[in-house]
């Protein structure tokens, strides 16, 4: 498939806005030593610095929008290490982004692909109905041995490569999600300090209840009431990745309107990857726009955390713990300090460093399932740093990067516990005397 | 066979009469020369092209030239003594190679700046001598080697052409840096004329520490410990037999801290504590003028003993990986029918053996060396033996020998630059 | 085309598809490293593993007749790693691997794709540090460092990359393996190694470095004086130098560039002053003290209107973070940059800096300067608009010149960037037709077939390569 000049979609869908956005790029380097696919296979179009001077070429219909160039483009994980290391400060999330969507349209004309995955992105992932029923199956599949056997039986064999470790990667599924169809209140344990809204997402409600649940008893010790509003759905930033710029709209515009007017000061979240993409909501519009005040209020867990008085776990937890940062949550959001020292503050617990703890661990929302070779040799190296530490426990903040951690902790036998970070506080005040029960 | 006499009618055509002199009885050449200027070199050079006349650049004539063949001629530098261009806010000097390294070192004092080479042997060593034989002592711990501040040659090619490299400057990657080849290359690939050095500046303050030993495995021991420690160091040398002024049985290791004028007391306090764990005989503090005599022993400036035939010296340099020096010296099994002598830069890895003795007592020991620092991939210089041993001067050559060769052959394509003198005979 | 199908396939067969390279539309990301300026593709890449595929690639180069060079990180300032006369790119981004760390014989035995503060990194929990260090340390790799002599602000004290090499395997352009150097600390005959370091890759392929581990130092001081002139500061330099102190560092930074640190970065430079001066000491303690009060009063007597120390570990990074990303946070105020590299005696350092300014006002661009003061290697970067043909034409001129007026005043053309194929043509003002020679006949002996890097350094061979070449200045990379 070639796209030549003429129906260059990048060319006459990137304006001077992102041209200039481009041009920022000074061609320095200092990205491509952060960027895991190019330490993993050492080509320069598989860096952030190649990949932004062949959306700059194909832009200038220089080069063709091929499959070639769709394969540099997709082998991104956009897990935005490379704007950490940026010294001018190009904006390489959003540029990707633009790219994915604005390419969407030609590369995917009329494919099987296109359809099966338009339906999942459009369909699936916005209704929770569609996947309380995929989890209830999963969690069918799981409960009646299914997976068992097909993960340690002959029929891993006979499975297709791709099938096999996305079957392989399934965590174990919970009954139930966590949200319910109408509003829900949590009281405040003490006095009422504030009030404040649980943005509960997709995966995390429908794989990890447990976390929520262990971040709305955080909040409640802590003197927060919290509200999770109802028929909220997914942040779209799996839609942006994979280039569903029109969808992604679709879902930021129904999350606008169920968070716009309710009485909370704040929009708590225990997903780094919706937090980052929430918190763009005010970058695609001008500051008087609806948009605005919303995303300001978007907070990530941690970060709340450390705006207030934390009362402090008073019995100690012997852990030896490393973090390992989630992409959308130091880069995404810039937030390293904060989930270390909560990790810190717990008496007990022993805090060990982690190399290259702030580098992406290959889950990156889809990209395990589309790009999973190199997924793979991403999450081989994160695991060799994590084995090399002798820790007991890997804590992350972010649903994508648990269900990849644990996925590597049994690929490599290792008996690490993989925590959020919810769950590791939580665990922490649970002795407390008034602490609620799980 | 040319004779003295057809070179020196030769020679008079290009250079004054009485800048041309028999040669000194060591030299091995038929005649020398003492030009002035670059403009006479340049001409020299272009007449042994010519009439493939070989020479040999002479500096002080501290170098010993045993196992050589005879050469042609000698072109002495030394009348080449008068130019020295010292910027000291900029802390560079250029010196014609000619000028003794005392003279320049004196000048430059008076700015409290200073090249931060040791001289070797005599007071008549010159830059260029020093430079073309890449000599070091005890300051080689702190300031390295030629190749760190050298930033400029001058040097006068096989064409008899001037050729610049590098400039004035103390940071520089315009073109290949021809400096670095030319320093140890011993004259082999022409003659060096002008050399610019950065400088380093006079420590405002220093003291020497010498202690004495029973065993090298004791002197090693502080400084070992040293490495682990912050302490401003500037010369480091253990040393035994001719080189010690003491007691020749004993090792004696000298180091001299240096700082400021309060800075350094600290460091005198640490490193006396770290002198109380190991087994020193004894050790003291001293100025450095109480102990300019150890250091002048220690790099060889004192006269040697004359009454010992130069047909019992036999002088090994060696260098070593830095953690293989010590195991090694302490396998050296010295019998008491030599008499032998040490000087060992502990820091660099680098050991240098005097042995007297007959050649039928030291040969053992000597094949030993080599063969145990082939194994090491390390470095053997032979820098005294008697005449007519059939001992090479550099006994082992490097696996990037083949490249030396084409290198010299590419400079120097006509092979009149001190030919057969270097390393496998280039 | 230089390459051919069957020159192709044997590439193919020797590295596998996944480490050849060979569509345009894939070649395009090579066209250019860290300046933009020059712009060449290559015909093919290849990433090879080991040292022996690099010599079987070479081999393979010669019998093809396809001129061939290596990359690193594609960081270099001088259009180093572009392939001038098409051909092979040998990307060494897959040796990346630190072989050997021996705190005993302080050394480290690296692969040429390390990146430079990986090294230090891994060696810094044990006190030991990789000296070199050039403000692209994050990026750049030793091998390249190797190539180019790099520096870095602390070169003033510890010396560049030739300092801290011992031992070389290269690969020559013949495809034999040679080592070169080892573990000692001298080499055998002719100093092979300081040959090599600095030949920007025109001579052979490194594949294996023999590095020293510097100890760190006991202790660090930071000093940031603040002047009103650029005048003063530039006079402290060499004061401070004369007076016989060697900081580790001394950088000078002019005030648009100070603004542009404070509008991104904030790193705490003050933003009225002219210009300032990083300064850095180390060494032991004690002396530290002593030299940290003969320094200050240095800055003072030179008018400096205020002089600090950084007294947290979080603030010296800091200053330094601003110093290293300067560069950076300039492309935040202007759309295009090139960037100089002359050398001078540091004392002629304020007769040059006025020359720059002179000769800016009189093309009508503006000039900002981070220098490294101290090793008189200043880093003027004009600035100017891309879409203006001329002043890309001034911005070139601007630094000729300046080029030129640093010979004159007894300099060099290149303090740690190389000529590559930028410099070419200021070349000859540097070194005669006789000293350029002594280097070709050099260049002879290892490179004879000339398909080694062609096109770098020297104008001669640079005659066929240049009109390849495709002029555009974009932005100038960084310091």
């Amino acid at each position: 498939m070639s796209h030549k000049l003429l129906i260059n979609p990048i060319y006459t869908s990137f304006g001077i806005k992102e041209k200039h956005l481009l041009q920022e790029c000074i061609h320095c380097g200092f990205c491509l030593p952060t960027c895991p696919t190019y330490i993993e296979n050492g080509k320069e179009m598989d860096s952030p610095r190649g990949r932004l001077y062949l959306m700059e070429a194909a832009m200038n219909g220089e080069i063709d929008i091929s499959e070639r160039f769709f394969e540099h483009i997709d082998l991104c994980l956009v897990c935005r290490a490379c704007e950490t290391a940026c010294p001018s400060g190009v904006q390489f999330g959003k540029l990707m982004e633009i790219t994915r969507d604005v390419t969407h349209s030609v590369r995917y004309k009329s494919s099987v692909s296109k359809l099966i995955s338009n339906f999942i992105l459009s369909v699936i992932i916005p209704s929770h109905g569609w996947l309380s029923t995929i989890f209830k199956l999963g969690w069918l599949y799981q409960k009646t041995g299914l997976h068992w056997v097909t993960k340690n039986t002959f029929m891993k064999n006979i499975l297709p490569a791709k099938i096999r470790n996305i079957n392989e990667s399934i965590p174990p599924i919970p009954f139930k999600r966590f949200a319910k169809n109408n509003v829900q209140t949590f009281h405040a344990i003490g006095e009422k300090k504030g009030r404040v809204a649980l943005f509960t997402g997709c995966v995390m409600d429908h794989l990890f209840p447990d976390v929520h649940a262990a971040t709305i008893r955080i909040l409640n010790w802590n003197g927060y009431e919290v509200v999770i509003p109802s028929d909220q759905t997914c942040c779209g930033a799996l839609h942006v990745h994979s280039g569903d710029g029109k969808t992604s709209k679709q879902l930021r515009d129904i999350n606008l309107s169920v968070f716009s007017d309710r009485s909370f000061d704040i929009i708590i979240l225990n997903a780094a990857g919706c937090g980052a993409h929430l918190k763009q909501y005010k970058q695609e519009n001008n500051k008087d726009n609806p948009t605005y005040p919303f995303s300001k209020k978007v907070k990530d867990l941690t970060e709340f955390l450390a705006t207030v008085p934390l009362r402090n776990p008073e019995f100690p937890l012997y852990l030896k713990v490393v973090y390992d940062e989630p992409c959308h949550l130091i880069h995404g959001q810039g937030i390293s300090v904060e989930p270390k020292q909560i990790i810190k503050s717990i008496p007990g617990t022993t805090f060990l460093s982690l190399i290259e703890s702030d580098a992406c661990c290959g889950s990156a929302g889809s990209y395990s399932i589309t790009e999973t070779e190199m997924s793979l040799k991403v999450l081989e190296r994160k695991m060799n740093h994590i084995a090399s530490t002798g820790a007991d426990c890997v804590v992350t903040a972010n649903p994508g990067c648990q269900i990849q951690l644990q996925w590597g902790m049994n690929r490599k036998n290792l008996s690490m516990e993989v925590l959020h970070i919810a769950e590791l506080l939580d665990r922490a005040y649970q002795k407390s005397n008034g602490y609620p029960l799980p | 066979m040319i004779s003295a006499d057809h070179l020196e009618r030769q020679l008079q055509t290009i250079i004054d009469g009485n800048r041309i002199l028999p040669p000194q009885p060591s030299i091995p050449v038929k005649i020398t020369v003492f030009p002035e200027n670059e403009q006479q070199i340049s001409e020299l050079v272009k007449w042994a092209t010519k009439d493939q006349i070989t020479l040999l650049p002479l500096g002080g004539g501290t170098h010993t030239f045993s196992g050589i063949e005879d050469l042609h001629v000698a072109i002495s530098l030394t009348k080449m003594n008068h130019q020295i261009e010292h910027v000291s806010e900029d802390l560079i000097a250029t010196v014609a190679a000619g000028m003794t390294f005392k003279d320049v070192q004196t000048d430059l004092s008076s700015h409290g700046q200073m090249i931060p080479l040791d001289q070797p042997g005599k007071h008549n060593s010159t830059i260029g001598g020093m430079v073309s034989a890449n000599v070091s002592g005890p300051s080689r711990h702190r300031y390295g080697t030629a190749r760190d501040w050298v930033i400029e040659t001058r040097l006068i090619n096989a064409d008899g052409k001037v050729v610049k490299s590098g400039a004035k400057v103390v940071k520089n990657v315009s073109g290949y840096d021809l400096n670095k080849l030319y320093i140890g290359a011993r004259g082999t690939l022409g003659i060096l004329t002008y050399i610019s050095f950065k400088l380093a500046p006079i420590p405002k303050s220093s003291v020497t520490f010498r202690s004495c030993y029973n065993s090298l495995t004791d002197a090693f021991a502080l400084t070992h410990l040293i490495r682990r420690e912050y302490l401003d160091i500037e010369k480091m040398v253990i040393i035994k037999g001719k080189w010690t002024p003491g007691k020749t049985k004993h090792w004696w290791l000298l180091i001299d801290l240096a700082g400021t004028e309060i800075g350094i007391e600290p460091q005198i306090k640490h490193l006396s504590k770290l002198h109380d764990q190991v087994e020193a005989r004894r050790w003291n503090i001293t100025s450095k003028e109480d102990s300019q005599h150890f250091w002048n022993m220690a790099c060889n400036r004192e006269k040697s003993d004359d009454t010992i035939s130069n047909e019992d010296i036999w002088e090994v340099r060696m260098v070593l990986p830095k953690r293989e020096l010590l195991p090694f010296l302490v396998d050296l099994t010295i019998s008491d029918e030599m008499n032998v002598s040490f000087k060992i830069f502990p820091t660099s890895g680098i050991c240098t053996i005097e042995f007297v003795g007959k050649k039928s007592t030291v040969t053992n020991i000597l094949n030993f060396i080599i063969k145990e620092v082939k194994v090491k991939k390390g470095l053997v210089e032979f820098v005294k033996m008697p005449p007519d041993t059939n001992f090479e001067r550099w006994p082992i050559l490097p696996p990037s020998f083949p490249w030396i060769q084409k290198i010299k052959r590419a400079l120097d394509p006509n092979n009149i630059f001190a030919p057969g003198t270097f390393i496998g005979g280039i | 085309m230089a390459i051919d199908s069957i020159f192709i396939s044997n590439l193919l067969s020797l590295l596998g598809e996944n480490r050849v390279i060979t569509h345009p539309d894939e070649l395009i990301v090579f066209e250019c490293d860290g300046l933009t300026l020059h712009k060449q593709m290559p015909d093919a890449v290849v990433l090879p593993k080991s040292t022996e595929e690099v010599s079987e690639i070479i081999k393979l180069c010669q019998t093809n007749h396809t001129p061939f060079l290596a990359r690193g990180s594609g960081t270099g300032l001088s259009g180093g790693a572009i392939a001038v006369e098409g051909g092979v790119i040998i990307q060494m981004s897959l040796l990346n691997q630190i072989l050997k760390i021996d705190y005993e014989d302080e050394i480290a035995v690296v692969q040429p794709g390390v990146i430079n503060l990986n090294l230090t990194n891994e060696t810094s929990p044990d006190g030991y540090h990789f000296a070199p260090d050039p403000s692209s340390q994050k990026a750049c790799t030793i091998g390249g460092n190797v190539a180019e002599n790099a520096g870095g602000p602390h070169t003033l004290k510890y010396g560049v990359t030739a300092n801290h090499v011992m031992g070389l395997k290269v690969v020559m352009p013949s495809g034999d393996i040679v080592e070169l150097g080892g573990k000692i600390e001298e080499f055998s005959g002719y100093d092979l190694v300081g040959l090599f370091v600095g030949s920007e890759g025109t001579l052979g392929i490194t594949t294996e470095i023999t590095v020293k581990l510097i100890r760190n130092p006991e202790g660090v001081k930071t000093f940031l004086a603040t002047y009103n002139t650029i005048n003063d500061a530039s006079n402290t330099v060499s004061k401070i130098i004369e007076s016989g102190i060697i900081p580790a560092a001394m950088e000078l930074i002019d005030n648009l560039v100070i603004q542009a640190v404070e509008s991104h970065l904030k790193a705490g430079f003050p933003t009225k002053a002219d210009a300032i001066l990083l300064i850095e000491i180390d060494g032991v303690k004690s002396t530290l003290t002593e030299e940290a009060k003969r320094i200050e009063s240095i800055c003072l007597s030179q008018n400096a209107v205020n002089f600090q120390e950084a007294e947290t570990m979080e603030e010296r990074n800091l200053l330094w973070r601003g110093r290293k990303e300067a560069i950076g946070a300039l492309g935040k105020v202007t759309p295009a940059f090139y960037t100089n590299d002359g050398v001078i005696p540091r004392s002629k350092l304020p007769e040059i800096l006025e020359f720059d300014l002179d000769i800016g006002k009189r093309y009508g661009l503006e000039i900002a300067h981070i220098c490294h003061a101290g090793d008189g290697n200043i880093h003027p970067i004009i600035l100017y608009n891309p879409d203006n043909k001329n002043e890309i034409k001034h911005a070139i001129k601007i630094s000729e010149a300046i080029l030129k007026k640093c010979i004159e005043l007894g300099g060099a053309l290149t303090g740690e960037h190389g000529i590559g194929t930028e410099k070419l043509s200021s070349f000859g003002i540097m070194y005669s037709d006789n000293d350029q020679n002594q280097m070709l006949r050099l260049r002879k002996v290892f490179n004879p077939t000339d398909l080694l890097n062609p096109g770098k350094i020297f104008p001669e061979g640079a005659k066929c390569g240049e009109s390849r070449i495709n002029q555009t200045i974009k932005k100038g990379g960084w310091i």
